[in-house]
């Protein structure tokens, strides 16, 4: 009989990271969620059952990556799939910005990203059938948010970053992901307070598919890529935006 | 090509790339704040009265924000400004450190952003204001997975680069993507002879027009970008590599490892 295959998902409490735990459950995986928000990461246990785990960590933090690595490997000797999923990136014009948004957008996106495939790839090693897949956004394609410099800028880096991991490590496979405008609570974030609603109502307009894509739509291309039948896609960047960026920019 | 009454910064302004975009902006009229980490006294002594040194550190944002208001208080504008400072460590995945990130994000990607953030109403202010972000061609190619941190802040600067664009309407904005340039980030003087001919083989044997690329030919670039001639070009992104993106020649049998060693 087959192992059972163990996945790791970062930002596994909401949107993107949550839809992706709960297909890989589906498909009896084990899930082991990293959140830095507790609550989300209890809603998830209570929802998705005994085959995900929940471990608290903000991943900007190396000391804490240490330590949910080896909470990990107390329980799992390999890793199979490993999805760098968190990172809000906070709307912000230029010239508002301060040093606070810009770290956070950075050590949670790119610094966390690195430092979670530091402290787990040697777990992934031990797995037949690694695959890595960092979540990056169609915001490197396209202006989406009037002001979403900071995510376009980090998620470029996103898309980089996994192409050094093809070279880096020639036995995973690693592959990006590149959501357009999803219904999810960080939807809200890609837009300043007041612009949000008008301009959510007017990109809907813009959209080729004409509506927002779901979280589960996104987390589908997630756990295709990790499983057997995309075994010669690495280094791939795929869109999920329904269309968005072939719209005038 | 005419800079007269132009004022210019430039960071890493004391050696390479920066010291000749430096000095090809004075010999065409401009004056030009030569910023730097380390000590800018040969620029001083060679390129005259032009150039105003000013030891930096870009990724003091503090530092940024003090010499744009010293530029507003004696020149009220700024015209043109050269995110030109690069740093280079490589290190493999498992040797990754946080201070290795926040040394190479600080000066890749932090700093020109808020050089661009507390410049800008002084760029607006100029007649035909113009920014150049220095990326690399390690932002398109994997060279080398051990430059994972490098390629993956010039991408997000090279991408930056469109958003100055929209943001700052009125201010033109292009990413210029040099390769192997022949300047002391390559060719390290503690290096032996031997080493520094091994590092510069195996660049070379990567680069289709066969020899490295020059300061020269990256200030040349910039000049033109920043000049008339390059008006109607914004938000784009330009190589400067002698086509060596264009795809490995994969016979080198250089040793990379003389190449990839740390260097600032």
């Amino acid at each position: 009989m087959k192992s059972e295959r163990i996945a790791l998902v970062t930002g596994a409490g909401s949107g993107i990271g949550l839809e992706t735990c709960r297909q890989f459950v589906e498909q009896a995986t084990i899930v082991i969620g990293l959140d830095s928000c507790p609550e989300a990461l209890s809603l998830c246990a209570e929802q998705l059952g005994s085959r995900f785990n929940g471990i608290l960590c903000d991943i900007s933090d190396e000391q804490q990556v240490v330590e949910a690595q080896r909470k990990f490997a107390l329980e799992y000797d390999k890793l199979d799939y490993l999805i760098n999923n968190a990172g809000p990136c906070r709307s912000v014009s230029l010239e508002s910005l301060d040093r606070a948004d810009f770290d956070r957008g950075c050590d949670i996106k790119i610094k966390g990203a690195m430092l979670v495939v530091k402290n787990f790839c040697g777990l992934l090693k031990k797995s037949e059938v690694a695959c890595i897949v960092n979540i990056s956004s169609a915001e490197t394609e396209i202006v989406i948010g009037k002001r979403s410099f900071l995510a376009g800028s980090v998620n470029a880096a996103v898309d980089n970053f996994t192409r050094s991991l093809v070279r880096g490590f020639p036995t995973f496979r690693s592959n990006t992901v590149s959501p357009g405008l999803i219904d999810t609570p960080y939807l809200c974030e890609m837009f300043s307070p007041e612009e949000s609603e008008d301009s959510i109502a007017a990109l809907k307009c813009r959209l080729p598919s004409g509506r927002l894509g779901r979280a589960e739509e996104v987390a589908r291309v997630i756990t295709f890529l990790c499983s057997d039948r995309a075994s010669y896609i690495n280094g791939a960047n795929i869109l999920v935006d329904g269309g968005l960026s072939c719209q005038a920019a | 090509m005419k800079f007269e009454n132009h004022i210019v910064v430039v960071t890493g302004a004391a050696s390479g790339m920066g010291y000749e975009i430096a000095r090809q902006f004075i010999d065409n009229g401009a004056a030009v704040y030569g910023l730097d980490k380390a000590p800018l006294d040969n620029a001083v002594e060679q390129l005259g009265d032009r150039f105003l040194p000013r030891r930096i550190d870009i990724s003091a944002e503090h530092e940024i924000s003090s010499l744009a208001q010293e530029v507003k208080r004696l020149h009220g504008k700024l015209d043109i400004l050269i995110n030109n400072a690069g740093v280079f460590r490589p290190s493999s995945i498992i040797d990754f450190t946080v201070d290795s990130y926040d040394f190479q994000y600080g000066v890749l990607f932090k700093g020109p952003v808020f050089m661009v953030k507390h410049f800008a109403a002084l760029l607006q202010k100029a007649e035909r204001p113009c920014v150049i972000n220095t990326s690399s061609i390690g932002a398109r190619i994997i060279v080398h997975s051990h430059s994972f941190v490098y390629g993956s802040a010039k991408a997000a600067i090279e991408k930056f680069t469109k958003f100055v664009v929209t943001e700052l309407p009125g201010v033109r904005c292009n990413a210029i993507l040099p390769g192997v340039i022949d300047t002391p980030m390559v060719r390290r003087s503690e290096f032996s002879p031997d080493e520094q001919e091994a590092a510069v083989n195996f660049a070379i044997a990567k680069i289709p027009v066969g020899r490295l690329g020059l300061p020269r030919d990256v200030a040349n670039l910039v000049l033109f970008l920043c000049s008339e001639m390059g008006e109607f070009i914004n938000g784009e992104s330009i190589t400067v590599d002698g086509g060596q993106h264009c795809g490995a020649l994969l016979d080198s049998t250089a040793n990379e490892d003389a190449y990839f060693a740390d260097t600032e």
